[in-house]
């Protein structure tokens, strides 16, 4: 009874440990962010909403905010199509040159993104797309995609693989049995999948720091450049902010997946 | 697709599969007569899977034709087969509802959307499932499973229903059920089928024919009874029912009855088939519920008598089962099943005992290679070989 006790003791003393230190910096953020003060310092100086204003009236603010979203967006969007087929097709599907299909998607998970971002730089330069907004959400696609298809290849490998088959065998052309019964079974992984991607789009610094210029500097690159200037407290106002779209994208994940991930449990 | 006139609903001739350069199935050749349910048996391994699966249309056969309702199939796909096919992991829709499993095949099938809600009440109530028509596959029971499977498969008039051993997952009591259940739902809806299995006793139960593969060869073709009566092979004897063998040698030849030297025992069979002159070797067949067992200073009841030493005996309830070493024939064990152990006398291990079985009783087939019977599939109650 007494080890089972100190068990215990070790056990939760473990848990709030983590706890604490996994939300404390939140918390203080979150806190720092209601400050009435002038500087950025916990406990804050008053309650005020002072700093979101502010925020809000600040152009530059605004605009990045704007171009992180539709960045975030072109990326969701491309990787939606492209993770999801190449999940089911290297996962379900005896292709040629399978293991080498799978290795290759995966690279860019092995590479850092310093060297991603430079090497996209500079082929982006030489096509002449670079200082436009849209391919800077088609390579934070290119870089985050191995998130999407493990995602997506997570749920395939849930699926009986004969259900496809009962499909055809209800009478459902491949077309039919691939829109009705395999892309709906691999939804929550692709839901998930899609979420990931474009929180990750969202967040992303390094390969957008190479890619952006003043004209289309996004969200995070724009934090960069402030913190480099002065540190005022509507910092804390925008991480504010990424805390709270973290928490939507979890509680979309949980409304829209949750249910669905109890539904292959058998 | 219905030709009226044949009675024949499949007909498979001379089909082969190869997987690599292992034969899966070999000139496979067996019909289905309309309305019939038909049993494909035998251990895994044995290619009925893949026969059933080039029924479907999933594998395509190597040699040979696949006829369905006189048409042939071979290049149609299994979209375009009137097919309804209950899986062994039933493998429902799991983002459909129990409705909307049933409905599937409707849509598909490009059933007048009116008459869809009718038809799916009609079959879920044909499988008793009126109520749960809502619920998902993880909300239901895997009985009630089995059900929507079955409804799925059956709700848009299949020509044929194929089944892949669905009830092999399921509970011994609970199987028991479906099998009974299935076989309600067939004879009320006269749907010809074909039904998978390594269970010979689901077989027997089920079936109308059954067919005994092993190996990816057809051993024999018949209904439950002849079958089980008259095993065309070893392999078929020692699979359907408990069978006991024992090796000898034809010293006689008279007609329909051979005598047949086993160790240091003369006894009289039966041919099985093949015609078996003097000196040929033969595998003997002898089944557990025809041999007698009582004390060695009886009075002689059967043809055939040989001594042995009780080495198992396990009680069952309905009948007692023995396991019993014969020294005289070569230290064969013989199962022995007695079916009266409450007015019979019992008779412990290391008890000495007598044997006896008619001659009719013991089959003496053309020794061959013996094809191996893997443990997994030893028919049930089966304590030696």
């Amino acid at each position: 009874m007494r080890g089972s006790l100190g068990k215990r003791l070790v056990i939760w003393g473990l848990v709030w440990v983590s706890l604490v230190t996994l939300s404390l910096p939140t918390l203080i953020v979150i806190g720092a962010s209601f400050t009435a003060g002038e500087i950025i310092r916990f406990p804050p100086e008053g309650f005020s909403l002072r700093w979101y204003g502010e925020l809000w009236q600040l152009d530059s603010f605004r605009a990045a905010l704007a171009r992180t979203f539709q960045v975030s967006l072109i990326c969701t969007a491309v990787s939606l199509p492209v993770g999801t087929l190449a999940a089911i097709a290297t996962v379900r599907y005896r292709i040629r040159f399978r293991n080498a299909v799978q290795v290759y998607l995966l690279l860019p998970f092995t590479i850092p993104l310093v060297v991603s971002g430079l090497s996209m730089m500079i082929l982006f330069g030489e096509i002449r797309i670079l200082g436009q907004l849209w391919p800077v959400g088609v390579a934070l696609c290119i870089i985050n995609l191995p998130f999407m298809i493990w995602s997506v290849a997570a749920s395939v490998n849930a699926i009986d693989p004969e259900i496809e088959n009962a499909a055809m065998n209800c009478g459902a052309p491949p077309l039919q049995t691939f829109l009705t019964v395999t892309l709906p079974a691999v939804m929550p992984g692709v839901i998930t999948g899609g979420l990931l991607m474009f929180i990750l789009a969202f967040n992303e610094f390094l390969v957008s720091l190479f890619l952006t210029d003043s004209r289309t500097v996004t969200l995070p690159v724009q934090i960069y450049n402030s913190i480099r200037s002065v540190i005022t407290p509507d910092l804390a106002a925008v991480s504010v902010l990424y805390i709270a779209i973290a928490l939507i994208a979890v509680v979309l994940l949980d409304r829209l997946v949750g249910l669905e991930i109890f539904l292959r449990s058998k | 697709m219905d030709t009226g006139s044949s009675k024949r609903m499949v007909e498979i001739a001379g089909v082969s599969k190869l997987f690599g350069t292992v034969a899966a199935v070999s000139d496979a050749t067996l019909h289905v007569d309309r309305g019939d349910f038909l049993t494909v048996v035998g251990p895994s391994g044995c290619g009925k899977t893949t026969l059933l699966r080039m029924i479907a249309g999933f594998e395509h056969p190597d040699a040979g034709e696949i006829r369905i309702g006189g048409r042939r199939v071979d290049a149609v796909p299994p979209y375009r087969r009137s097919i309804g096919m209950v899986f062994q992991k039933l493998a429902l829709f799991p983002h459909m509802t129990a409705a909307e499993n049933v409905a599937y095949p409707l849509k598909m099938r490009r059933f007048a959307p009116a008459k869809i809600p009718g038809l799916v009440d009609e079959y879920l109530g044909l499988v008793r499932l009126g109520d749960f028509k809502d619920r998902r596959p993880h909300e239901l029971s895997g009985g009630q499973q089995q059900r929507v499977a079955i409804a799925r498969a059956l709700v848009f008039s299949p020509d044929l229903l194929l089944l892949d051993e669905p009830l092999s997952a399921l509970d011994r009591k609970l199987r028991e059920d479906m099998q009974l259940e299935f076989r309600r739902i067939q004879q009320e809806l006269g749907v010809t089928t074909i039904n998978v299995t390594h269970d010979q006793r689901e077989a027997l139960v089920m079936s109308d024919r059954i067919v005994v593969m092993e190996g990816g060869v057809i051993q024999q073709a018949d209904d439950p009874v002849s079958l089980y009566r008259q095993p065309g092979t070893p392999f078929v004897a020692r699979f359907i029912g408990v069978t006991s063998m024992f090796p000898g040698r034809v010293t006689k030849e008279t007609g329909e009855a051979v005598t047949v030297a086993a160790g240091e025992a003369t006894l009289t069979a039966r041919g099985g088939g093949a015609v078996l002159g003097a000196g040929a070797a033969v595998e003997c067949a002898i089944r557990a519920e025809q041999i007698a067992i009582g004390p060695r200073d009886g009075a002689p009841r059967f043809e055939n008598a040989v001594d042995g030493i009780v080495r198992q005996r396990i009680f069952e309830g309905e009948r007692m089962v023995y396991a019993v070493e014969v020294p005289g024939l070569g230290g064969a064990v013989l199962n022995v099943f007695d079916h009266d152990p409450v007015s019979h006398s019992v008779y412990d291990e290391t008890q000495p005992v007598r044997l006896e079985w008619a001659a009719r009783d013991l089959i003496a087939f053309p020794a061959g290679p013996a094809p191996a019977v893997t443990t997994e599939n030893k028919p049930t109650g089966s304590l030696t070989t």
